[in-house]
């Protein structure tokens, strides 16, 4: 499409836009710089640029917080959880998409209909559970993380969907057997959905507070998203802002490089959970 | 026959742990939320009991005392609805449609405004509340250097601007996604059509309404329906923002509370299920409304 606006209006547009999205960098720029500031620094002007770059709060967030073993849980919780969505979610996709059997079209509306219920007004029931049984900490995230219904169940299924099933009749004529034919053939060839469902899944994981924030009860396990927010409410007593900047910085790094980097394939993967769901 | 009996070894044992997991996470907890609902945990004889609708009574007792913010509770879920559905979306459709048209940085702009989406709701929370903190915040530094030093606020810290402030909070970080999902859908409109009313002259406020709604209007359902549903789950913005004080809870933030800090099983349940319903109800009337809307356009 072309532009057809007035020019008038196109900069008026245009200024609008920019503010917004000034809004959104800004504060991260602004965290940036004042993570260099000594606390003094800080509380004499928000706006000057630090004098010299000093990495001082860093390393009291990695001396002082636990923020290197939340980073470290978060790598690990991060890769493994994204690790069995992928697995689970897959594999439910495939036997949908290609095999005939009773029950599969209540299978199907079922992981649909998941995605309608929300998580909170079943809390009650989820807290008395995960106690009863002992469930808190990685293990009970973890277990909670295994699903392999929803989302990304759906975009594995569209994939599927449309894969020719002849791939599978040779392989079934040299002798290979369906979990072969699953994992040695079909799997290699969803590339694309594997790449979509593991970089939404990972950010959501990354990111993820709720949850979390109710089952790592323990401080040695908790991921950073939980990890911050009690560094954050910490320092409204210690008044450590500048310590909390770096905290800050650290923990936001990963996502914003991975998004840098691969900015179109995180959105038109976005663009396909969203529609799918 | 051998091989019917391998397909099905392999069937099952691929559904059978999702298939467990949805039992348990899904259909048990929202089973038991319902059964929950109607009972209370006795502390004298240490167990459940049936307790028949007190919970519910108690409930609306509380929404029309307003006892814990219950009443300011469902007040404000609702108000999220309206604000999703009325004000976010639409003005992610004006911004999806100048980003169609390519204006100058638009590549810029989009990835930018889903910076939101890609970031901790945590993080993104503290960031506003760096901005609008009364001391050290930028907000009320900005007005201090244009002279309107007057109108300077605890923000976030107060009843009169605390919902307004979420509220902002919500249309700033919330714009991105729809915006994505929109624009992907104009960009999918067949160039003739747009052509072809380039060659009839019609303006911009022609297409926009005449053109552009109705082509993607599909899209749109789906959005205000995927908004309207997430409006009846808001509590994260809150609880971070302000932990639910000065006028800003959700029904689904009370619910949270009183699982965690009271251990109000019976009422966290009963409202947990109310909400749910209510935004069943609510998201098929829209759905509804905009459906026959819809067909005015075939």
């Amino acid at each position: 499409m072309k532009n057809t606006f007035n020019k008038k209006y196109l900069i008026i547009i245009e200024v609008i836009l920019m503010f917004y999205a000034i809004t959104l960098i800004f504060p991260y720029v602004w965290i940036l710089l004042n993570s260099f500031k000594s606390v003094s620094e800080f509380y004499q002007s928000i706006w000057s640029l630090p004098k010299t770059f000093n990495i001082q709060n860093y390393i009291s967030a990695i001396k002082e917080t636990n923020i290197l073993i939340y980073f470290k849980n978060s790598i690990f919780i991060t890769v493994f959880a994204t690790f069995i969505q992928i697995l689970f979610s897959s594999s439910v996709a495939y036997v949908l998409a290609k095999y005939e059997f009773r029950g599969r079209n209540i299978i199907f509306a079922l992981a649909v209909s998941g995605l309608l219920i929300p998580v909170s007004g079943t809390l009650a029931p989820f807290y008395l559970f995960m106690s009863k049984l002992g469930l808190f900490n990685t293990q009970g995230l973890f277990l909670y993380y295994a699903s392999g219904m929803g989302t990304n169940m759906l975009i594995f299924y569209g994939f599927f969907k449309a894969l020719p099933w002849a791939y599978a009749e040779a392989a079934y004529i040299d002798g290979a057997n369906d979990f072969q034919i699953f994992r040695k053939i079909m799997l290699p060839m969803a590339k694309g959905p594997i790449i979509a469902v593991g970089t939404i899944s990972a950010i959501s994981i990354w990111n993820d507070y709720f949850i979390p924030s109710i089952l790592l009860t323990n401080p040695k396990q908790q991921t950073i998203a939980v990890g911050l927010h009690s560094l954050y409410v910490q320092q409204q007593f210690a008044a450590s802002w500048t310590v909390l900047f770096a905290a800050i910085i650290i923990s936001a790094l990963p996502t914003i490089i991975l998004y840098v980097f691969l900015h179109d394939k995180i959105s038109k993967g976005f663009m396909l959970a969203g529609l799918k769901g | 026959m051998k091989k019917n009996t391998s397909k099905k070894i392999f069937i099952v044992a691929m559904l059978a742990w999702p298939l467990l997991h949805w039992a348990i996470f899904t259909l048990y907890m929202n089973i038991q939320t319902v059964v929950y609902s109607v009972q209370r945990f006795n502390y004298y004889i240490g167990d459940w009991q049936f307790v028949k609708f007190k919970n519910y009574s108690k409930l609306f007792d509380y929404i029309l005392t307003n006892t814990d913010n219950f009443g300011i509770a469902f007040r404000n879920t609702f108000l999220w609805l309206g604000l999703n559905v009325f004000i976010i979306i639409p003005i992610a459709l004006v911004v999806a449609y100048f980003l169609t048209k390519k204006i100058p940085l638009y590549r810029f702009f989009s990835s930018v405004f889903f910076i939101p989406n890609i970031i901790s709701i945590v993080v993104l929370t503290m960031a506003w509340s760096f901005m609008w903190h009364p001391t050290q915040g930028v907000v009320n530094s900005i007005l201090d250097i244009i002279g309107l030093g007057s109108l300077k606020q605890t923000w976030l810290g107060n009843s009169s601007t605390a919902l307004g402030n979420v509220f902002l909070y919500c249309v700033w970080a919330g714009i991105g996604w729809n915006n994505l999902i929109l624009s992907g859908a104009i960009g999918k409109i067949p160039k003739e059509i747009l052509e072809a009313s380039e060659l009839d002259g019609v303006t911009n406020v022609q297409e926009f309404f005449h053109i552009i709604i109705p082509s993607i209007w599909p899209t749109i359902v789906t959005v205000v329906i995927i908004g309207a549903a997430a409006a009846f789950r808001v509590f994260l913005q809150p609880q971070l923002l302000t932990n639910g004080q000065y006028g800003t809870t959700s029904v689904p933030l009370r619910v949270v509370k009183t699982v965690t800090e009271d251990s109000g099983y019976g009422l966290a349940s009963a409202a947990g299920l109310t909400i749910a319903v209510l935004g069943f109800i609510a998201v098929y009337i829209i759905k509804s409304l905009l459906d026959r809307l819809g067909k005015k356009w075939e």
